[in-house]
Protein backbone atom coordinates (compact mmCIF):
# COMPACT_ATOMS: atom_id res chain seq x y z
CA UNK A 1 0.00 0.00 0.00
CA UNK A 2 1.35 3.28 -1.02
CA UNK A 3 1.51 6.29 1.35
CA UNK A 4 -1.08 8.03 -0.91
CA UNK A 5 -3.55 5.66 0.35
CA UNK A 6 -3.14 5.10 3.62
CA UNK A 7 -3.68 8.83 4.40
CA UNK A 8 -6.62 9.75 2.95
CA UNK A 9 -8.73 10.10 6.36
CA UNK A 10 -6.41 12.90 6.87
CA UNK A 11 -7.57 15.65 4.52
CA UNK A 12 -4.21 17.23 2.29
CA UNK A 13 -2.13 16.15 5.44
CA UNK A 14 1.81 15.93 3.94
CA UNK A 15 1.92 12.64 5.76
CA UNK A 16 5.65 12.76 7.01
CA UNK A 17 8.67 12.11 4.24
CA UNK A 18 7.85 10.45 0.79
CA UNK A 19 11.05 8.19 0.78
CA UNK A 20 10.34 6.11 -2.71
CA UNK A 21 10.12 10.14 -4.43
CA UNK A 22 13.79 10.67 -3.01
CA UNK A 23 14.57 7.21 -4.06
CA UNK A 24 13.32 7.77 -7.29
CA UNK A 25 14.64 11.17 -7.93
CA UNK A 26 16.83 11.67 -10.69
CA UNK A 27 19.89 13.20 -8.57
CA UNK A 28 19.88 10.44 -6.57
CA UNK A 29 19.86 7.81 -9.37
CA UNK A 30 22.49 9.48 -11.57
CA UNK A 31 24.88 10.18 -7.94
CA UNK A 32 24.67 6.25 -7.36
CA UNK A 33 25.85 5.74 -11.33
CA UNK A 34 28.67 7.82 -10.68
CA UNK A 35 29.21 5.91 -7.50
CA UNK A 36 29.40 2.76 -9.54
CA UNK A 37 30.94 4.22 -12.53
CA UNK A 38 33.84 5.58 -10.58
CA UNK A 39 33.99 2.54 -8.42
CA UNK A 40 34.41 0.60 -12.00
CA UNK A 41 36.66 2.98 -13.62
CA UNK A 42 39.40 2.71 -10.08
CA UNK A 43 38.99 -1.23 -10.71
CA UNK A 44 39.80 -1.11 -14.29
CA UNK A 45 42.56 1.40 -14.41
CA UNK A 46 45.32 2.37 -11.71
CA UNK A 47 45.53 5.45 -13.19
CA UNK A 48 41.91 7.19 -12.11
CA UNK A 49 42.40 7.54 -8.71
CA UNK A 50 45.52 9.47 -9.08
CA UNK A 51 45.38 13.50 -8.12
CA UNK A 52 46.30 14.59 -11.59
CA UNK A 53 43.95 12.81 -13.20
CA UNK A 54 41.21 13.72 -11.16
CA UNK A 55 42.31 17.33 -11.40
CA UNK A 56 42.13 17.05 -14.81
CA UNK A 57 38.43 15.62 -15.00
CA UNK A 58 37.19 18.19 -13.11
CA UNK A 59 39.02 21.20 -14.78
CA UNK A 60 38.18 19.81 -18.22
CA UNK A 61 34.30 19.81 -17.26
CA UNK A 62 34.23 23.12 -15.32
CA UNK A 63 33.40 24.86 -18.80
CA UNK A 64 30.57 22.74 -19.70
CA UNK A 65 29.51 22.78 -15.71
CA UNK A 66 28.73 26.55 -16.25
CA UNK A 67 27.48 26.24 -19.56
CA UNK A 68 24.97 22.99 -17.84
CA UNK A 69 23.87 25.49 -15.57
CA UNK A 70 22.17 27.91 -18.26
CA UNK A 71 20.62 25.62 -20.16
CA UNK A 72 19.21 24.08 -17.07
CA UNK A 73 17.28 27.34 -16.73
CA UNK A 74 16.22 27.94 -20.14
CA UNK A 75 15.28 24.25 -20.45
CA UNK A 76 13.02 23.86 -17.47
CA UNK A 77 11.50 27.14 -18.73
CA UNK A 78 10.07 25.27 -21.88
CA UNK A 79 12.93 26.40 -24.04
CA UNK A 80 16.08 25.46 -25.61
CA UNK A 81 19.38 27.11 -26.50
CA UNK A 82 21.53 25.81 -28.82
CA UNK A 83 23.85 28.97 -29.33
CA UNK A 84 25.58 28.43 -26.11
CA UNK A 85 28.78 26.87 -27.71
CA UNK A 86 29.47 30.27 -30.38
CA UNK A 87 28.32 31.87 -27.12
CA UNK A 88 31.55 30.58 -25.59
CA UNK A 89 33.73 30.98 -28.72
CA UNK A 90 32.37 34.81 -29.40
CA UNK A 91 33.22 35.84 -25.36
CA UNK A 92 36.49 33.96 -25.85
CA UNK A 93 37.34 36.03 -29.28
CA UNK A 94 36.25 39.10 -27.60
CA UNK A 95 38.32 38.92 -24.99
CA UNK A 96 41.12 38.20 -26.83
CA UNK A 97 40.51 41.14 -29.32
CA UNK A 98 40.44 43.29 -25.85
CA UNK A 99 43.07 42.35 -24.21
CA UNK A 100 44.69 42.87 -28.11
CA UNK A 101 43.43 46.55 -27.85
CA UNK A 102 45.63 46.75 -24.54
CA UNK A 103 42.91 46.82 -22.90
CA UNK A 104 42.84 45.60 -18.78
CA UNK A 105 41.77 42.69 -17.51
CA UNK A 106 38.32 43.28 -15.78
CA UNK A 107 37.35 45.18 -18.86
CA UNK A 108 38.41 42.48 -21.12
CA UNK A 109 36.45 39.77 -19.17
CA UNK A 110 33.33 42.79 -19.31
CA UNK A 111 32.90 43.01 -23.11
CA UNK A 112 33.27 38.81 -22.76
CA UNK A 113 29.97 38.74 -20.96
CA UNK A 114 28.45 41.64 -22.57
CA UNK A 115 28.74 39.99 -26.10
CA UNK A 116 26.95 36.92 -23.62
CA UNK A 117 24.34 39.72 -23.01
CA UNK A 118 23.92 40.93 -27.21
CA UNK A 119 23.43 37.14 -27.83
CA UNK A 120 20.74 36.74 -24.70
CA UNK A 121 18.60 39.57 -25.58
CA UNK A 122 18.61 38.79 -29.28
CA UNK A 123 17.42 35.29 -28.46
CA UNK A 124 15.37 36.11 -26.25
CA UNK A 125 13.68 38.88 -27.82
CA UNK A 126 13.10 36.77 -31.08
CA UNK A 127 11.40 34.37 -28.64
CA UNK A 128 9.29 35.65 -26.15
CA UNK A 129 8.37 39.23 -28.12
CA UNK A 130 8.30 37.83 -31.45
CA UNK A 131 7.07 34.67 -30.49
CA UNK A 132 9.58 32.35 -32.93
CA UNK A 133 10.76 29.00 -31.97
CA UNK A 134 13.04 28.27 -29.61
CA UNK A 135 14.98 25.43 -31.26
CA UNK A 136 14.91 27.44 -34.95
CA UNK A 137 15.90 30.75 -33.16
CA UNK A 138 18.96 29.69 -31.54
CA UNK A 139 19.64 27.60 -34.44
CA UNK A 140 20.05 30.86 -36.53
CA UNK A 141 21.98 32.39 -33.97
CA UNK A 142 24.58 29.19 -33.28
CA UNK A 143 25.29 29.60 -36.57
CA UNK A 144 25.01 33.18 -37.26
CA UNK A 145 27.33 33.71 -34.11
CA UNK A 146 29.67 30.98 -35.37
CA UNK A 147 30.58 32.97 -38.16
CA UNK A 148 30.73 36.14 -36.24
CA UNK A 149 33.18 34.52 -34.05
CA UNK A 150 35.91 33.24 -37.47
CA UNK A 151 34.76 37.17 -38.84
CA UNK A 152 36.23 38.75 -35.84
CA UNK A 153 39.56 36.40 -35.64
CA UNK A 154 40.13 36.09 -39.24
CA UNK A 155 40.25 32.39 -38.92
CA UNK A 156 43.37 32.44 -36.31
CA UNK A 157 43.87 31.48 -32.70
CA UNK A 158 44.42 34.27 -30.70
CA UNK A 159 47.00 34.01 -28.04
CA UNK A 160 48.12 37.26 -26.71
CA UNK A 161 46.55 36.47 -23.38
CA UNK A 162 48.38 38.36 -20.08
CA UNK A 163 49.95 35.94 -18.07
CA UNK A 164 48.18 37.42 -14.52
CA UNK A 165 44.94 36.21 -16.76
CA UNK A 166 45.84 33.20 -17.35
CA UNK A 167 46.78 32.78 -13.41
CA UNK A 168 43.21 33.46 -12.82
CA UNK A 169 41.96 30.20 -13.97
CA UNK A 170 45.25 27.65 -13.52
CA UNK A 171 46.05 28.91 -9.79
CA UNK A 172 44.91 27.57 -6.43
CA UNK A 173 44.27 30.39 -4.08
CA UNK A 174 41.62 28.37 -1.95
CA UNK A 175 43.20 25.27 0.25
CA UNK A 176 45.16 24.42 -3.08
CA UNK A 177 41.65 23.50 -4.31
CA UNK A 178 41.80 24.83 -8.45
CA UNK A 179 40.26 28.21 -8.88
CA UNK A 180 38.54 27.06 -11.63
CA UNK A 181 36.64 24.03 -9.05
CA UNK A 182 35.89 26.72 -6.74
CA UNK A 183 34.29 29.06 -8.88
CA UNK A 184 32.17 26.10 -10.81
CA UNK A 185 31.35 24.76 -7.09
CA UNK A 186 30.17 28.32 -6.10
CA UNK A 187 27.96 28.83 -9.03
CA UNK A 188 26.48 25.30 -8.67
CA UNK A 189 25.39 25.94 -4.98
CA UNK A 190 24.26 29.58 -5.97
CA UNK A 191 21.98 28.78 -8.94
CA UNK A 192 20.66 25.40 -7.29
CA UNK A 193 19.80 27.05 -3.93
CA UNK A 194 18.28 30.22 -6.29
CA UNK A 195 16.56 27.86 -8.38
CA UNK A 196 15.11 26.05 -5.11
CA UNK A 197 14.20 28.65 -3.29
CA UNK A 198 14.29 32.14 -4.75
CA UNK A 199 10.89 33.59 -5.20
CA UNK A 200 12.31 34.99 -8.63
CA UNK A 201 13.80 32.38 -10.02
CA UNK A 202 11.52 30.09 -9.23
CA UNK A 203 8.97 31.46 -11.66
CA UNK A 204 11.03 29.54 -14.17
CA UNK A 205 9.63 26.36 -12.73
CA UNK A 206 6.03 27.82 -13.15
CA UNK A 207 6.98 29.21 -16.76
CA UNK A 208 7.50 25.28 -17.81
CA UNK A 209 5.10 23.83 -15.99
CA UNK A 210 2.29 26.08 -18.12
CA UNK A 211 3.08 29.17 -19.80
CA UNK A 212 -1.18 29.99 -19.91
CA UNK A 213 -0.91 29.24 -15.78
CA UNK A 214 1.78 31.37 -15.32
CA UNK A 215 0.35 34.31 -17.11
CA UNK A 216 -3.22 33.80 -15.75
CA UNK A 217 -0.96 33.92 -12.55
CA UNK A 218 0.53 37.22 -13.23
CA UNK A 219 3.37 36.40 -14.30
CA UNK A 220 5.28 38.28 -16.83
CA UNK A 221 5.98 35.34 -19.21
CA UNK A 222 7.73 37.28 -21.85
CA UNK A 223 10.29 39.03 -19.99
CA UNK A 224 10.97 36.13 -17.84
CA UNK A 225 11.76 34.23 -21.03
CA UNK A 226 13.96 37.42 -22.05
CA UNK A 227 15.66 36.62 -18.96
CA UNK A 228 16.07 33.30 -19.21
CA UNK A 229 18.30 33.93 -22.49
CA UNK A 230 19.91 36.31 -20.93
CA UNK A 231 21.46 34.51 -17.78
CA UNK A 232 21.92 31.73 -20.29
CA UNK A 233 23.73 33.40 -22.44
CA UNK A 234 25.79 35.10 -19.71
CA UNK A 235 26.71 31.68 -18.38
CA UNK A 236 28.09 30.82 -21.81
CA UNK A 237 29.91 34.01 -22.27
CA UNK A 238 31.38 33.21 -18.82
CA UNK A 239 32.75 29.55 -20.08
CA UNK A 240 34.33 31.99 -22.83
CA UNK A 241 36.29 33.90 -19.99
CA UNK A 242 37.28 30.33 -18.59
CA UNK A 243 37.84 28.98 -21.86
CA UNK A 244 40.44 31.53 -22.76
CA UNK A 245 42.35 31.81 -19.22
CA UNK A 246 42.82 28.81 -18.89
CA UNK A 247 44.32 28.03 -22.61
CA UNK A 248 45.93 31.65 -22.76
CA UNK A 249 44.04 31.40 -26.31
CA UNK A 250 41.38 32.05 -28.29
CA UNK A 251 40.54 29.55 -30.91
CA UNK A 252 36.97 30.05 -33.18
CA UNK A 253 36.16 26.53 -33.33
CA UNK A 254 36.73 26.85 -29.90
CA UNK A 255 33.36 24.74 -27.97
CA UNK A 256 31.98 23.53 -31.42
CA UNK A 257 29.51 20.99 -30.34
CA UNK A 258 29.56 21.63 -26.98
CA UNK A 259 25.77 22.70 -27.03
CA UNK A 260 24.73 19.38 -27.89
CA UNK A 261 27.04 17.29 -25.28
CA UNK A 262 25.65 19.82 -22.69
CA UNK A 263 22.20 19.64 -23.53
CA UNK A 264 22.88 15.35 -23.63
CA UNK A 265 24.53 15.96 -19.94
CA UNK A 266 21.48 18.09 -18.84
CA UNK A 267 19.25 15.72 -19.51
CA UNK A 268 21.08 12.81 -18.03
CA UNK A 269 20.75 15.02 -15.08
CA UNK A 270 16.62 14.83 -15.01
CA UNK A 271 15.76 17.72 -16.81
CA UNK A 272 12.21 17.36 -19.31
CA UNK A 273 13.14 18.59 -23.27
CA UNK A 274 9.80 19.41 -22.30
CA UNK A 275 10.21 22.09 -19.52
CA UNK A 276 9.19 22.38 -16.12
CA UNK A 277 11.17 19.61 -14.88
CA UNK A 278 14.88 19.95 -13.73
CA UNK A 279 17.78 20.99 -11.49
CA UNK A 280 20.66 22.61 -11.30
CA UNK A 281 22.36 19.92 -9.44
CA UNK A 282 20.96 17.20 -11.03
CA UNK A 283 22.02 18.71 -15.07
CA UNK A 284 25.78 19.00 -12.84
CA UNK A 285 25.63 15.23 -11.65
CA UNK A 286 24.84 14.66 -15.52
CA UNK A 287 28.07 16.69 -16.69
CA UNK A 288 30.43 14.81 -14.10
CA UNK A 289 28.77 11.32 -15.28
CA UNK A 290 29.54 11.61 -18.74
CA UNK A 291 33.29 13.18 -17.49
CA UNK A 292 33.39 9.94 -15.77
CA UNK A 293 32.76 7.68 -18.78
CA UNK A 294 34.91 9.29 -21.02
CA UNK A 295 38.21 9.55 -18.81
CA UNK A 296 37.25 5.73 -18.41
CA UNK A 297 37.41 5.52 -22.43
CA UNK A 298 40.39 7.18 -22.10
CA UNK A 299 42.58 5.32 -19.58
CA UNK A 300 41.41 2.07 -20.51
CA UNK A 301 43.16 3.92 -24.36
CA UNK A 302 39.69 3.61 -26.18
CA UNK A 303 39.79 5.47 -29.33
CA UNK A 304 38.30 9.26 -28.67
CA UNK A 305 35.99 8.45 -31.50
CA UNK A 306 33.94 5.77 -28.96
CA UNK A 307 33.11 8.91 -27.10
CA UNK A 308 29.82 9.69 -29.08
CA UNK A 309 28.81 6.17 -28.99
CA UNK A 310 29.05 6.23 -24.78
CA UNK A 311 27.36 9.35 -23.96
CA UNK A 312 24.65 8.56 -26.65
CA UNK A 313 23.95 5.60 -25.13
CA UNK A 314 23.91 7.22 -21.28
CA UNK A 315 21.29 9.45 -22.79
CA UNK A 316 19.15 7.06 -24.23
CA UNK A 317 19.26 4.87 -21.11
CA UNK A 318 18.75 7.97 -18.89
CA UNK A 319 15.44 8.58 -20.89
CA UNK A 320 14.47 5.08 -21.03
CA UNK A 321 14.58 4.73 -17.50
CA UNK A 322 12.79 7.67 -16.90
CA UNK A 323 10.00 6.44 -19.08
CA UNK A 324 9.97 3.22 -17.06
CA UNK A 325 9.66 4.60 -13.90
CA UNK A 326 6.73 6.77 -14.79
CA UNK A 327 5.22 4.45 -16.33
CA UNK A 328 1.44 3.72 -15.02
CA UNK A 329 1.53 7.45 -13.42
CA UNK A 330 -0.36 9.90 -14.83
CA UNK A 331 0.34 11.92 -17.76
CA UNK B 1 -37.90 41.00 4.39
CA UNK B 2 -34.72 42.27 2.43
CA UNK B 3 -33.74 40.81 -0.91
CA UNK B 4 -30.41 39.21 -0.91
CA UNK B 5 -27.68 41.50 -2.18
CA UNK B 6 -26.53 41.25 -6.11
CA UNK B 7 -22.65 40.25 -6.27
CA UNK B 8 -22.94 40.91 -9.53
CA UNK B 9 -25.13 42.71 -11.97
CA UNK B 10 -25.23 43.12 -15.66
CA UNK B 11 -27.02 45.48 -17.27
CA UNK B 12 -27.75 45.76 -21.44
CA UNK B 13 -24.62 44.22 -22.21
CA UNK B 14 -24.08 44.22 -26.28
CA UNK B 15 -21.29 42.53 -28.02
CA UNK B 16 -20.33 42.20 -31.24
CA UNK B 17 -17.55 40.59 -33.62
CA UNK B 18 -17.73 42.31 -36.62
CA UNK B 19 -21.53 41.43 -38.66
CA UNK B 20 -21.96 39.27 -35.76
CA UNK B 21 -23.94 40.41 -33.03
CA UNK B 22 -23.34 37.82 -30.35
CA UNK B 23 -24.94 39.52 -27.02
CA UNK B 24 -28.20 41.68 -27.43
CA UNK B 25 -28.74 43.23 -24.82
CA UNK B 26 -28.19 40.99 -21.86
CA UNK B 27 -29.32 41.45 -18.36
CA UNK B 28 -27.49 39.04 -15.72
CA UNK B 29 -27.66 39.08 -11.76
CA UNK B 30 -25.86 36.97 -9.48
CA UNK B 31 -26.49 37.09 -5.96
CA UNK B 32 -24.40 36.69 -3.12
CA UNK B 33 -24.05 33.33 -2.34
CA UNK B 34 -25.58 31.19 -4.57
CA UNK B 35 -24.79 28.66 -6.93
CA UNK B 36 -26.41 30.08 -10.46
CA UNK B 37 -26.20 27.39 -13.86
CA UNK B 38 -25.82 29.53 -16.68
CA UNK B 39 -27.30 27.41 -19.83
CA UNK B 40 -27.68 27.48 -23.61
CA UNK B 41 -26.64 25.81 -26.82
CA UNK B 42 -23.43 26.60 -28.39
CA UNK B 43 -23.04 29.77 -29.78
CA UNK B 44 -26.05 31.08 -27.61
CA UNK B 45 -23.47 34.12 -26.19
CA UNK B 46 -22.87 32.28 -22.56
CA UNK B 47 -18.73 31.94 -22.91
CA UNK B 48 -18.69 35.79 -24.26
CA UNK B 49 -21.16 36.70 -21.15
CA UNK B 50 -18.75 35.31 -19.23
CA UNK B 51 -15.66 36.24 -20.53
CA UNK B 52 -17.02 40.15 -20.55
CA UNK B 53 -17.56 39.51 -16.82
CA UNK B 54 -13.96 38.43 -16.68
CA UNK B 55 -12.40 41.41 -18.47
CA UNK B 56 -11.24 38.95 -21.38
CA UNK B 57 -13.67 41.08 -23.98
CA UNK B 58 -15.39 44.63 -23.19
CA UNK B 59 -18.62 45.18 -23.82
CA UNK B 60 -19.91 47.81 -26.70
CA UNK B 61 -23.20 48.49 -24.70
CA UNK B 62 -24.11 48.45 -20.96
CA UNK B 63 -23.15 48.36 -17.65
CA UNK B 64 -21.39 46.21 -15.11
CA UNK B 65 -21.59 46.47 -11.25
CA UNK B 66 -20.12 44.95 -8.58
CA UNK B 67 -20.86 45.43 -4.99
CA UNK B 68 -23.40 47.81 -6.06
CA UNK B 69 -20.12 49.79 -7.81
CA UNK B 70 -19.63 50.39 -11.89
CA UNK B 71 -16.95 48.78 -12.91
CA UNK B 72 -15.31 48.02 -16.54
CA UNK B 73 -12.55 45.49 -16.51
CA UNK B 74 -9.89 46.12 -19.28
CA UNK B 75 -8.26 43.03 -18.57
CA UNK B 76 -8.69 39.34 -16.66
CA UNK B 77 -6.13 41.27 -14.17
CA UNK B 78 -8.54 43.59 -13.19
CA UNK B 79 -11.65 41.80 -13.10
CA UNK B 80 -9.60 39.31 -10.65
CA UNK B 81 -8.94 42.36 -8.74
CA UNK B 82 -12.32 42.69 -8.01
CA UNK B 83 -12.75 39.09 -6.83
CA UNK B 84 -13.91 37.90 -9.81
CA UNK B 85 -11.95 34.50 -10.89
CA UNK B 86 -12.39 32.11 -13.74
CA UNK B 87 -11.59 28.68 -13.62
CA UNK B 88 -11.73 27.48 -16.82
CA UNK B 89 -11.84 23.59 -18.37
CA UNK B 90 -7.67 23.21 -18.26
CA UNK B 91 -7.90 24.41 -14.99
CA UNK B 92 -4.51 26.33 -15.55
CA UNK B 93 -2.19 24.07 -12.99
CA UNK B 94 1.20 23.75 -13.12
CA UNK B 95 1.37 19.65 -13.65
CA UNK B 96 5.28 19.48 -12.51
CA UNK B 97 4.57 21.67 -9.00
CA UNK B 98 2.71 20.87 -5.83
CA UNK B 99 -0.19 21.96 -4.68
CA UNK B 100 1.51 24.45 -2.56
CA UNK B 101 3.14 26.39 -5.22
CA UNK B 102 -0.11 26.08 -7.42
CA UNK B 103 -2.34 27.55 -5.30
CA UNK B 104 0.49 30.32 -5.00
CA UNK B 105 1.42 30.43 -8.17
CA UNK B 106 2.93 33.93 -8.54
CA UNK B 107 2.14 35.37 -5.15
CA UNK B 108 4.94 33.21 -3.18
CA UNK B 109 5.26 34.10 0.44
CA UNK B 110 8.92 34.96 1.12
CA UNK B 111 10.20 34.17 4.68
CA UNK B 112 11.26 36.35 7.00
CA UNK B 113 14.72 37.32 8.37
CA UNK B 114 18.02 36.37 6.06
CA UNK B 115 15.22 34.81 3.98
CA UNK B 116 13.67 38.23 2.95
CA UNK B 117 17.45 39.46 1.91
CA UNK B 118 17.69 36.26 -0.47
CA UNK B 119 14.25 36.52 -1.41
CA UNK B 120 13.61 32.78 -0.45
CA UNK B 121 10.33 31.49 -0.44
CA UNK B 122 8.52 30.13 3.34
CA UNK B 123 7.82 26.78 2.10
CA UNK B 124 6.11 25.84 5.49
CA UNK B 125 3.61 28.29 5.66
CA UNK B 126 2.73 28.29 2.13
CA UNK B 127 2.29 24.08 2.71
CA UNK B 128 0.31 25.09 5.75
CA UNK B 129 -2.25 27.67 4.23
CA UNK B 130 -2.17 25.37 1.15
CA UNK B 131 -3.39 22.32 3.52
CA UNK B 132 -5.76 24.39 5.53
CA UNK B 133 -7.06 25.67 2.22
CA UNK B 134 -8.02 21.95 0.63
CA UNK B 135 -8.95 20.38 3.50
CA UNK B 136 -11.68 22.46 4.08
CA UNK B 137 -13.21 21.19 0.25
CA UNK B 138 -14.93 18.30 -0.13
CA UNK B 139 -11.98 16.68 -2.08
CA UNK B 140 -9.55 14.88 -0.26
CA UNK B 141 -6.02 15.87 -1.37
CA UNK B 142 -3.34 13.05 -0.76
CA UNK B 143 -0.38 14.70 -0.15
CA UNK B 144 -0.22 18.98 -0.09
CA UNK B 145 3.24 17.93 -1.26
CA UNK B 146 3.12 16.12 -4.14
CA UNK B 147 2.89 17.39 -8.06
CA UNK B 148 -1.03 17.68 -9.14
CA UNK B 149 0.16 15.60 -12.05
CA UNK B 150 -0.52 12.49 -10.16
CA UNK B 151 -3.84 13.95 -8.93
CA UNK B 152 -7.73 12.99 -10.64
CA UNK B 153 -10.12 15.17 -12.19
CA UNK B 154 -11.48 15.66 -8.95
CA UNK B 155 -8.87 16.68 -7.28
CA UNK B 156 -7.61 19.22 -9.97
CA UNK B 157 -10.42 20.78 -9.47
CA UNK B 158 -10.21 20.84 -6.31
CA UNK B 159 -6.88 22.70 -6.15
CA UNK B 160 -7.94 25.15 -9.09
CA UNK B 161 -10.97 26.29 -6.70
CA UNK B 162 -8.67 25.90 -2.87
CA UNK B 163 -7.33 28.72 -4.77
CA UNK B 164 -9.96 31.01 -5.43
CA UNK B 165 -11.00 31.06 -1.75
CA UNK B 166 -7.38 31.30 -0.49
CA UNK B 167 -7.08 34.61 -2.41
CA UNK B 168 -9.93 35.72 -0.71
CA UNK B 169 -12.48 36.18 -4.37
CA UNK B 170 -16.04 36.92 -4.29
CA UNK B 171 -17.31 35.43 -7.45
CA UNK B 172 -16.05 32.17 -9.12
CA UNK B 173 -16.85 31.34 -12.87
CA UNK B 174 -16.79 27.68 -13.37
CA UNK B 175 -16.32 26.38 -17.14
CA UNK B 176 -18.17 22.93 -17.57
CA UNK B 177 -16.16 21.61 -14.57
CA UNK B 178 -17.98 18.14 -14.98
CA UNK B 179 -16.81 17.59 -18.48
CA UNK B 180 -14.77 15.33 -19.12
CA UNK B 181 -15.27 13.79 -15.46
CA UNK B 182 -16.57 9.96 -14.90
CA UNK B 183 -19.67 9.40 -12.88
CA UNK B 184 -17.65 9.20 -9.20
CA UNK B 185 -15.66 12.32 -10.05
CA UNK B 186 -18.54 14.13 -11.36
CA UNK B 187 -20.29 13.73 -7.85
CA UNK B 188 -17.38 14.91 -5.80
CA UNK B 189 -16.68 18.06 -8.33
CA UNK B 190 -20.42 18.85 -7.63
CA UNK B 191 -20.09 18.32 -3.81
CA UNK B 192 -17.47 20.90 -3.56
CA UNK B 193 -19.35 23.77 -5.70
CA UNK B 194 -22.50 22.92 -2.41
CA UNK B 195 -19.48 23.68 -0.06
CA UNK B 196 -18.17 26.36 -1.78
CA UNK B 197 -21.49 28.56 -0.16
CA UNK B 198 -20.17 28.01 3.15
CA UNK B 199 -17.02 30.11 1.70
CA UNK B 200 -18.94 33.10 1.17
CA UNK B 201 -18.62 32.71 -2.13
CA UNK B 202 -21.11 33.11 -5.15
CA UNK B 203 -20.77 30.93 -7.83
CA UNK B 204 -21.57 31.12 -11.64
CA UNK B 205 -21.16 27.94 -13.22
CA UNK B 206 -21.30 26.78 -17.00
CA UNK B 207 -22.99 23.16 -17.63
CA UNK B 208 -24.54 21.52 -20.55
CA UNK B 209 -26.27 18.47 -18.04
CA UNK B 210 -29.06 19.66 -16.50
CA UNK B 211 -29.20 17.23 -13.74
CA UNK B 212 -25.94 18.24 -12.61
CA UNK B 213 -27.50 21.77 -12.69
CA UNK B 214 -30.58 20.14 -10.53
CA UNK B 215 -28.06 19.03 -8.27
CA UNK B 216 -26.14 21.93 -7.73
CA UNK B 217 -27.95 25.07 -8.27
CA UNK B 218 -30.64 27.24 -7.01
CA UNK B 219 -31.22 29.19 -10.08
CA UNK B 220 -31.12 28.72 -13.53
CA UNK B 221 -30.37 31.33 -16.63
CA UNK B 222 -30.62 30.20 -20.01
CA UNK B 223 -29.91 32.13 -22.61
CA UNK B 224 -30.75 31.59 -26.21
CA UNK B 225 -29.12 33.53 -30.07
CA UNK B 226 -27.54 36.67 -27.59
CA UNK B 227 -30.62 37.39 -25.40
CA UNK B 228 -31.62 35.93 -21.96
CA UNK B 229 -34.48 33.15 -22.32
CA UNK B 230 -35.78 33.11 -19.05
CA UNK B 231 -34.54 32.40 -15.23
CA UNK B 232 -35.75 29.44 -13.41
CA UNK B 233 -35.43 28.79 -9.55
CA UNK B 234 -34.37 25.41 -8.33
CA UNK B 235 -35.46 23.50 -5.99
CA UNK B 236 -33.62 20.60 -5.74
CA UNK B 237 -33.04 17.11 -7.59
CA UNK B 238 -36.58 15.71 -7.52
CA UNK B 239 -37.84 19.73 -8.91
CA UNK B 240 -39.35 18.27 -12.23
CA UNK B 241 -41.66 21.42 -12.65
CA UNK B 242 -38.21 23.60 -13.26
CA UNK B 243 -36.36 20.90 -14.88
CA UNK B 244 -38.95 20.67 -17.56
CA UNK B 245 -38.90 24.50 -17.94
CA UNK B 246 -35.83 24.51 -18.52
CA UNK B 247 -35.81 21.97 -21.41
CA UNK B 248 -38.86 24.03 -22.84
CA UNK B 249 -36.36 27.19 -22.98
CA UNK B 250 -33.71 25.49 -24.15
CA UNK B 251 -36.41 23.77 -26.88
Amino acid sequence: MTLSQTNTDRLGDAGGFDFKRLLLSRELIVGVMILITAIAATMLSPYFLTAANIKNVVIGMSIEMIVAIGLTIVLLSGGIDLSVGSVVALSAVVIALAFNAGLSIPIAIAAGLCAGVVVGVVNGYLIAYVGLNPLITTLGTMTIFRSAVYILSGGYAMSSIPGSFKALANGDLLFGLPNLVVLVVVLIVLFHMAMWQNVWFRKFAFLGGSEMAALRAGINVKRLKLMGYVICSVLAALGGVVVVARLGSAFPNTATGMELRVITAVIVGGCSIYGGRGTVLGAALGVLFLALVNNILVLNAVSVYWQGVASGCVLILAVLSDAIINRGKRS
Amino acid sequence: MTAPNKVVEMTGIEKRFGPVEVLRGVDFELYENEVLALLGDNGAGKSTLIKTLSGYYQPDAGQIRIGGQAVSFGTPHEARDHGIETIYQDLALFDNLDVAANVFAGKEKVGGGWRKMLGFVDRNAMRNEAREAVSQMAINIPRIDQEVSAFSGGQRQCVAIAKSVMWGRKVVIMDEPTAALGVRETGKVLDLIRTLKSHNLSVIVIMHNIEHVMEVAERAIVMRSGTRRGTVNLNGPQDRESHDEIVKMLM
